[in-house]
């Protein structure tokens, strides 16, 4: 079943590899160069923050402008239970031999966990990481203007505290990519386009 | 069409409404009340005039004074603000307090040595609290005293007609930075360069510090000597300054529980709001004022923790998996 296409394929490589060079980069910051220099650290996850800026902009109109949209809304109807059943199947079912109690088709892509956690991570914490990165990059002027003096200070705590989300994410989501029908198929599915496994 | 459903709307507006609520912990400027100087006229202002009749800038040729003259005291640099001498720590004195005396000829004033700070303030009871004595040691291994050769002084930055102690009378600490880190620009600038290093100007120093994220939000907020010098506890102003080379680099220098900063530039600052805002609150802002999570240990150690559940519970589910599949083998 084809279920990526080639812009979402084109742009999710290029998220992952931003994603882990500013989580490194970051970390190398954060802890005072101690794998690269800190110079080095910080000219790079500038750069990667600038590009990481530029690829959200290509999911945000490309996501309002093509049909891929529909799978991040979320009903409220019905998503607690259908959260719990999901949990319930990945911790206890998986373990069982259960069946995934959510099936993947080409109108729905995403279980309620995955569509949660995207529209959480995607819509909030990466938008976040964003403003309060370019707020660093150009200190004095949004938190400044918005919150005053010590506005970098909430600037900087909401950007690390939002980078840990999502590194605690990308955790989660590569594991996660291993529960296909073999470890590899999920990995190979967002390389090919071709979704290839009940995960 | 907005792919963001209702719910998360909502989600945003509550943690919008948080963000917002940030501020009321960590918002509050820190002011530090001093008592404001007032406009001070001297008692020798006659008898200092005498001299700013010709050692003050900015004067014009006159018949005491040819152009000539002024240009070869402007280059000795014998030509002084009356303002800032007048708001200098030594705006008390007259000019022949250190200048000779009664019987002095003027114009051989200039041939006389010239003065170190401990001349005057490293022997007596009064100037026991500036510790003089000890800021001599620390500069004696300086890289400084390496400059006598070239006539590095004590007056190189602090000139005693002009220099004001700034840190203990501020009421607006960006000032006192500026002001400290004027006195290092005089030499580590294009505006006056340093006798050893011909090359050096303002820009050959921004380009050594090329590596300091937000370079001129890093400058505008700390002193040079925060990295330049090297701490010591019982001393707010440490006189030892390093070797380029030398200089702290490591961002958790400053942006952690035990600051560089906290124990020189803030130092005030930081017993100010821990007895404006209790000891815990101070504690909490004092960690997180300069700036961040890098520089909360709570919040490492929570995220630390958080990480590494996060980890065992992934462990835990891979030992599990594998389990489940070794039974449906032997099944």
């Amino acid at each position: 079943m084809y279920l990526y296409p080639k812009w979402i394929r084109l742009w999710h490589l290029l998220n992952a590899l931003l994603c882990l060079l500013l989580i490194f980069t970051g970390l190398n910051i954060q802890y005072s160069g101690r794998v690269i220099p800190i110079d080095k650290a910080v000219r790079v996850h500038n750069i990667g923050g600038i590009i990481l800026s530029a690829s959200y902009l290509i999911f945000f109109i490309g996501n309002l402008v093509s049909p891929n949209r529909r799978h991040y809304k979320i009903r409220c109807k019905g998503l607690l239970g259908s959260m719990g059943n999901q949990i319930v199947y990945y911790t206890i079912g998986i373990f069982k031999g259960n069946k995934n109690p959510f099936t993947v088709t080409k109108e729905d892509k995403h279980n309620p966990i995955q569509k949660v956690s995207y529209v959480f991570i995607m819509y909030l914490c990466i938008p976040l990481i964003i403003i309060t990165g370019w707020d660093m990059m150009f200190p004095g002027f949004l938190s400044t203007i918005l919150i005053g003096s010590k506005g970098l200070v909430v600037s900087d705590l909401i950007h690390i505290i939002s980078g840990f989300i999502v590194t605690l994410f990308m955790v989660i989501h590569i594991y996660l990519c291993t529960l296909g029908s073999t470890p590899g198929s999920l990995f190979m599915s967002i390389i090919s386009g071709y979704y290839a496994g009940d995960d | 069409m907005n792919p963001i459903p209702l719910f998360f709307a909502r989600l945003s507006l509550i943690i919008l409404f948080l963000i917002c609520c940030l501020p009321v912990l960590y918002g509050q400027d820190i002011v530090v009340s001093t008592q404001q100087e007032t406009e001070w006229i001297s008692d020798f202002y006659e008898e200092n005039e005498q001299c700013f009749r010709c050692h003050q800038t900015g004067i014009t040729p006159s018949d005491e004074l040819t152009e000539d003259e002024i240009n070869n005291l402007g280059s000795h640099g014998l030509l002084f603000s009356r303002e800032d001498f007048y708001n200098s720590n030594h705006r008390t004195f007259a000019c022949i307090h250190c200048h000779g005396n009664d019987d002095t000829d003027l114009r051989e004033l200039a041939d006389e040595g010239v003065f170190t700070c401990t001349n005057c303030h490293g022997f007596d009871a009064a100037s026991d609290q500036y510790h003089f004595a000890e800021k001599a040691e620390q500069y004696n291994k300086s890289v400084h005293a390496n400059l006598e050769n070239v006539n590095f002084s004590c007056w190189k930055c602090h000139n005693p007609h002009v220099y004001k102690s700034n840190i203990r009378n501020t009421t607006d600490i960006h000032d006192t930075i500026t002001y400290h880190n004027n006195i290092c620009l005089d030499c580590h600038s294009k505006r006056n360069h340093v006798p050893t290093n011909p090359e050096n100007d303002s820009k050959i120093m921004l380009e050594h510090h090329n590596w300091l994220p937000n370079q001129p939000l890093h400058i505008s907020k700390v002193k040079c000597i925060e990295c330049h010098t090297q701490i010591i506890n019982s001393d707010l102003l440490t006189h030892l300054i390093l070797p380029g080379e030398q200089a702290k680099m490591r961002c958790v220098d400053c942006h952690s529980k035990e600051s560089r900063l906290l124990a020189t530039l803030y130092k005030f600052q930081a017993k100010e709001q821990r007895s404006k805002a209790g000891f815990f609150n101070g504690m909490l802002l004092e960690e997180l004022r300069i700036i961040g999570t890098s520089g909360s240990s709570y919040l490492n150690i929570a995220s630390v923790v958080i990480f590494l559940l996060t980890l065992l519970g992934i462990a835990l589910h891979i030992y599990f998996r594998v389990r489940m599949n070794r039974t449906k083998l032997t099944n």
